[in-house]
């Protein structure tokens, strides 16, 4: 018995090296395998408290982005008041319902982005159209706003839409 | 090693992915979007705009605004496409010498130089969401680009700052977003219809390659296209209903264009939608027009069906070219967001007669499958570290036969979880731990995979025995449950390697079942529950009433008597509401010992202990996440004699699986 260990054992040992190298190799690659498995966990740790807070503070956006169109058909709908209707009770009525909502949509923290008058943005406005101008200087100046813009807390959600002065 | 970006270089959006985790991600631009417009301009005040800034100022500086410039990358002055936009483009493209360059106001670029301006725009915003250099790139290319067309491509990638690691076609990406690359000898037709261009391609997968047999298409048609049928339509009705043409007026066609396109996109989810612009003409002596309009699935269908039908020439073509049949063709990719008209899945069904696949978002699928394509190429750990999911939620057995869940399908394993139960009657000594499998509501739907008993609990009140019950499946899938009670410690497991014993075809059934059951199931366990919160009712004012025994006014514990009783006598039925409303009055009748309960405990403060065990009895303990939650499980009581047996003939069992295995 002893001698047939011994012999098992002498030809064993480069295969054993070479297991062990192996086994080494194996190891290390594991370990990075792991390392970067816990990195990817933190990451993604961070990341989802990342988008709680955002999911938090910017929640509303989708309702925000509904209601907005509400902003725009106001605006529309004043755009042309007949004349007998201008000094009418009820249609102030229908304006201080505009200015409810408008004041509902600041508390939620929502800020209309303002237009006509402004120097074009590329960050805050959209330009569809280009207009002749009446004075010099005027150039690149927003003359008529087509859809409303907004920002939510600061972020910009919707980007107004204008006409510029060529 | 950094990771390495996945990019759809599109002619109107690009998009880009990596591999986070052995998943490919999709990255979202500085601006928080998922895609970002392909688009360059130098603003009048000289800033180089890319993306969505330089969309929104096109209008305003046409000249100095490059859009659709793969469209001239890597082609020669004489070709024909570059002619075309030579009339086209509102922009000045030059020749330079064979090759064309484009003019931003007094300078000229190159297309790769435009081209690598939107590449470096994605590059550092992905570097600014990850937190990371990145150096290198995978990006894709029409199957048709030639090698001058894919050699500019790397080009640009290179002026970029990117190693561009290898140029895909998108069909192939679009293919390996969905795996399709280790399906050997598949045959894969790959439909793609963007914005503006329609693509369709022939893809034969051999040993680990995806090799293009054919494309075609239409380099003018697309989603925008639809949009416009669809203006059209709604101008039309418009001046039929109110006689006043609207196409004139530009802030009138502004609105009708977000609406159309919102509608449009609204009608692949509904059948009806409603198109809503008051006051879309408003003269204050005219007065005011307002545009109100129904429109159906099956009026838009109508209005795009000549579209549809067009881009099956090409596909027809395609496929001849490829030298294959319908029949041959194993798979169907849709690519493109206007693929995600309900229309165009049930035409491209018909034709090929099978459904195509649909799960991954068709705008972001070719960056997805440029971004698999980096992870193969970055060795990603994927490789390394093969992770498994569980196909079917595992649970036990809980009072009245519910499965009650604890861990859930597709969760990743190796993962254990806990969770505390309690006894279902007094005094009862041994609980049973049946082990079951499947998304059913009920046990006896679900397939049994064990069970063990648990014996020697100390005899006391239910729902005050602590039993943790701890699932623990390693990365093989072998399951090990083990119950414990918190109070003596004893324990008892049971280990199950058949959890991986059905095959796929058994538990795709499974899935399927649960979900055609759904409602069903959850009826019949809404109905346990019921019946468990009135069984507890009655135990808890019985138990109450024992406790309290004459201190009870006779009128009122006849009250409760006959409420407890019509309680006990609807039990025994099936009817729903009836259980909840006599329970409702059970409970309404019983509140009054329960203010005796309280002035008693009030004067007899020093035995506080004594009525805190009876107030066990009535909170209802319910399952949570939480570890010290308690559940009542379907402990069932198990006579001495009976009970010692089994505990035995169990244990047995449970000692000769450890030992055969």
């Amino acid at each position: 018995m002893k001698n047939i260990n011994k012999k098992a054992k002498k030809t064993d040992s480069p295969n054993l090296a070479e297991a062990l190298t192996e086994a080494h190799n194996k190891c290390a690659e594991y370990l990075a395998g792991w390392q970067r498995c816990q990195a990817d966990y933190q990451n993604l740790q961070k990341e989802t408290q990342e988008r709680i807070t955002s999911a938090i503070k910017f929640g509303t956006e989708d309702l925000i982005l509904v209601l907005s169109t509400l902003v725009d058909h106001f605006n529309y709908a004043f755009a042309g008041i007949p004349e007998k209707e201008k000094d009418s009770n009820w249609l102030k009525g229908i304006q201080h319902i505009q200015t409810n909502f408008l004041k509902i949509l600041t508390e939620q923290g929502v800020e209309i982005i303002k237009t006509v008058g402004e120097t074009f943005d590329h960050k805050l406005h959209e330009a569809v159209e280009e207009v002749a101008g009446k004075e010099k200087g005027e150039s690149g100046k927003i003359i008529e706003e087509v859809a409303a813009g907004f920002k939510l807390n600061g972020k910009i959600i919707k980007c107004a839409k204008v006409k510029v002065i060529k | 090693m950094g990771k390495i970006l996945g990019i759809d270089l599109g002619t109107t959006n690009s998009c880009m992915a990596i591999m986070e985790g052995g998943q490919p991600k999709v990255i979202e631009n500085k601006e928080g979007n998922r895609t970002t417009p392909s688009i360059v301009a130098i603003a009048k005040n000289g800033e180089m705009l890319v993306g969505l800034g330089a969309k929104r100022q096109a209008v305003t500086n046409p000249k100095s605004t490059i859009f659709s410039v793969k469209r001239l990358i890597g082609r020669h002055w004489e070709d024909a496409e570059v002619q075309k936009d030579v009339k086209l483009m509102p922009y000045d493209i030059l020749q330079d010498g064979e090759r064309v360059k484009v003019k931003i106001g007094d300078k000229e670029y190159t297309p790769q130089e435009i081209s690598a301006k939107i590449l470096q725009k994605l590059k550092t915003d992905a570097e600014e969401k990850l937190g990371e250099k990145i150096t290198e790139a995978v990006i894709t290319v029409p199957a048709y680009f030639d090698d001058s067309q894919r050699q500019a491509t790397k080009d640009a990638g290179k002026i970029a700052g990117l190693e561009v690691k290898r140029i895909i076609n998108e069909p192939t990406a679009a293919a390996l977003a969905y795996g399709f690359d280790k399906k050997k000898d598949e045959k894969i037709v790959v439909y793609d219809l963007g914005g503006g261009t329609f693509d369709v391609s022939v893809l034969e997968v051999s040993n680990d390659t995806v090799e293009v047999k054919s494309t075609n298409g239409d380099t003018h048609l697309g989603g925008d296209d639809f949009d416009q049928i669809l203006i059209r339509w709604i101008i039309e009705e418009f001046k039929k209903q109110e006689g006043i043409d609207i196409s004139q007026d530009n802030l009138a066609l502004q609105r009708l264009k977000s609406a159309a396109e919102k509608a449009k996109i609204e009608l692949s989810s509904s059948m009806e939608t409603e198109i809503n612009e008051p006051f879309i003409a408003n003269d204050p002596n005219a007065g005011a027009k307002h545009l109100v309009m129904k429109i159906t699935r099956a009026k838009l269908e109508e209005l795009v069906a000549e579209l549809v039908e067009n881009t099956f020439g090409p596909v027809e073509q395609a496929l001849k070219d490829s030298g294959l049949s319908k029949g041959d063709i194993n798979e169907v990719v849709l690519v493109g967001g206007q693929t995600r008209m309900p229309m165009i899945v049930k035409k491209v069904e018909e034709y090929f007669g099978k459904k195509p696949s649909v799960e991954v978002n068709p705008d972001e699928v070719v960056a997805v499958g440029a971004a698999v394509q980096a992870g193969v190429l970055q060795g990603d750990v994927k490789d390394v570290l093969l992770l498994d999911v569980i196909p079917l939620s595992l649970g036990i057995e809980t009072l009245g036969g519910v499965a009650t869940k604890l861990i859930n399908k597709n969760t990743t394993i190796p993962t254990s979880k806990s969770q505390v139960f309690s006894t279902a009657a007094d005094n009862q000594t041994s609980v049973e731990i049946h082990v079951v499998q499947g998304e059913r509501e009920m046990v006896t739907d679900n397939k049994s995979l064990g069970r063990f008993i648990l014996s020697g609990l100390p005899p006391a009140p239910r729902g005050v025995p602590q039993v943790e019950v701890t699932f623990d499946i390693d990365a093989n899938g072998i399951l090990n449950v083990k119950a414990k009670d918190k109070a003596t410690n004893k324990e008892q497991s049971i280990r199950i390697e058949a959890s991986s014993g059905l095959s796929d075809e058994e538990i795709e059934k499974m899935k399927k079942d649960a979900e055609v059951h759904a409602s069903d199931d959850r009826k019949k366990k809404e109905l346990v529950e019921v019946k468990n919160l009135g069984e507890t009712l009655i135990y808890s004012t019985e138990k109450a009433l024992s406790d309290l025994g004459d201190k009870v006014d006779a009128q009122e514990k006849k009250n409760i008597d006959e409420k407890k009783e019509a309680l006990k006598k609807v039990l025994a039925g099936e009817d729903k509401e009836a259980i909840k409303k006599a329970t409702e009055e059970l409970s309404k009748a019983s509140q009054k010992i329960g203010e005796m309960m309280y002035k008693q405990q009030q004067e007899k403060a020093t035995k506080k202990d004594d009525a805190k065990k009876s107030d066990v009895g009535t909170s209802h303990a319910k399952s949570g996440d939480k570890k010290d939650d308690v559940v009542d499980a379907d402990f069932q009581e198990k006579s001495a004699k009976d009970g010692s047996a089994d505990d035995k003939d169990n244990e047995k069992k449970d000692n000769d699986k450890k030992q055969s295995e």
